[in-house]
C-alpha cells in the first residue's frame, strides 16, 4: 500500500510544492486535479508535461492520477496522451464514463497511446460492480477502479467489505476523504478497521489522502509544511498602514 | 497494480485517527496465522507500541525495523 495526496488538498500550490510536500510527508503517490495550481492540464504542451513528469519523478512520485475538469464531450485523444506522456491513471466517474458510448471512445483512444483509465466509484457495491463490468471491456491493466471512499454515513468499514468484493482485484485506488490532518476528526467513522481489513486482505494498492471540504484546507497547509505558519502578515503590507505620527517622517 | 499476496501486508497507520491506531494493529496482529507478519508503517518511531506488545503479546511476536526514519518507520511485526 502507498499513501498519496490529492492536489485537492493544495489546491493552491505549484507543482513543485505538491512535490516537496509528498516528500516531506513520505508520500509515495499523487493526483493532480486539473485547474488547481499545478498547472497540469489537457492543454500543456508536451514540453510542459514532460518537466512535470521529471518533477514528479525526482520526487519519488512513481504513481500518479490525472483527474480532468469535468466535461460534456470530451475529447479523448489529448487526455490519453497526456496519460501515456505524464506516467498518469486518468481517473473519470464511471457512472459518467458508462453514458451515451463515451466508455468505447476512451478505451479506443486509451488503446492507441498506452494510457491509462481509472474509473471512480462511490461507497456503492452496486457501483463498483458496474465499474468493473467497464473496466473489464478495456485491455488488461488498461483501465481499473478507483473508490472514493468518504467516511461520512455509515461507518466505511461497514461498507468497506462488499465493495472490496465487487470491485475486486481491479480496485488500485482508493481517495479517503477526510484523511491527513483531519484524521482526529474522523475518530468512530471505521478508518481503523477499513486499513487492517485492508492490510489484511493484501491490498497493494494507492491509498490518496484529500480534505473532506475545502474549509480544512488550513489545516492541510500546515501538515503539509507549505509556509511558516503563523507570521505577522506584513511581508506585502503597504507601508503606509504603519505611522507612528500624523505628517512625521517616516 | 494490485495484489492479494500475502507477503504485501503493510498496515500505514499514519491516516488512522490516533485513538484507533493500536487497536487496528492489535486487530491486525491477531488475524494472522503462526508465521505471518504485515509491514507497519508510521511517521515516528513506535517504539512505545513494541512495549505494549511486551505487555499484551508476551513471546507471541517479532519486531524488525525496516526502515528507520527520519520521514517513515517501518516495522516488519510477525506472529510466532
Amino acid at each position: 500500500m502507498r499513501l498519496g495526496l490529492s492536489s485537492e488538498a493544495a489546491p493552491d500550490a505549484s507543482l513543485e510544492e505538491v512535490a516537496a510536500a509528498c516528500v516531506r510527508r513520505g508520500l509515495g503517490a499523487v493526483e493532480l486535479v486539473e485547474g488547481h495550481a499545478h498547472g497540469v492540464s489537457v492543454r500543456s504542451t508536451d514540453v510542459a508535461i514532460d518537466r512535470a513528469a521529471r518533477a514528479l519523478g525526482d520526487a519519488g512520485l512513481a504513481d500518479r492520477v490525472f483527474r480532468p475538469e469535468p466535461g460534456g464531450s470530451p475529447d479523448w485523444e489529448p487526455i490519453a496522451a497526456l496519460s501515456a506522456r505524464l506516467g498518469a491513471g486518468v481517473l473519470i466517474p464511471s457512472a459518467w464514463a458508462a453514458e451515451s458510448g463515451r466508455m468505447d471512445a476512451a478505451a479506443s483512444a486509451f488503446g492507441r497511446t498506452g494510457g491509462r483509465l481509472l474509473l471512480a466509484h462511490p461507497s456503492d457495491p452496486a457501483e463498483a460492480a458496474a465499474a468493473r463490468r467497464l473496466a473489464d471491456r478495456c485491455a488488461p491493466g488498461q483501465a481499473t477502479l478507483a473508490w472514493d471512499a468518504d467516511p461520512d454515513g455509515p461507518p466505511l468499514v461497514a461498507r468497506a467489505a462488499p465493495v472490496l468484493d465487487a470491485a475486486g482485484p481491479q480496485l488500485s485506488h482508493i481517495r479517503l476523504r477526510g484523511s491527513g490532518p483531519e484524521a482526529a476528526a474522523s475518530e468512530g467513522k471505521g478508518i481503523g478497521a477499513l486499513m487492517a481489513r485492508l492490510t489484511l486482505r493484501g491490498w497493494d494498492g494507492v491509498l490518496l489522502l484529500a480534505p473532506a471540504v475545502s474549509a480544512r484546507l488550513p489545516v492541510w497547509r500546515i501538515w503539509l509544511g507549505r509556509g511558516t505558519g503563523w507570521g505577522c502578515g506584513s511581508r506585502t503590507a503597504s507601508e503606509d498602514l504603519v505611522r507612528l505620527g500624523t505628517g512625521g517622517a517616516r | 497494480m494490485t495484489s492479494s499476496t500475502p507477503g504485501r501486508r503493510e498496515l500505514d497507520v499514519r491516516v488512522i485517527p490516533p485513538r484507533e491506531k493500536h487497536p487496528a494493529i492489535f486487530a491486525t496482529f491477531d488475524a494472522l496465522s503462526a508465521g505471518e507478519s504485515f509491514v507497519l508503517v508510521n511517521d515516528h518511531d513506535p517504539f512505545p507500541l513494541r512495549y505494549q506488545f511486551e505487555a499484551e503479546r508476551p513471546d507471541g511476536f517479532e519486531w524488525q525495523y525496516l526502515e528507520r526514519g527520519p520521514v517513515v518507520w517501518r516495522v516488519r511485526i510477525g506472529r510466532r
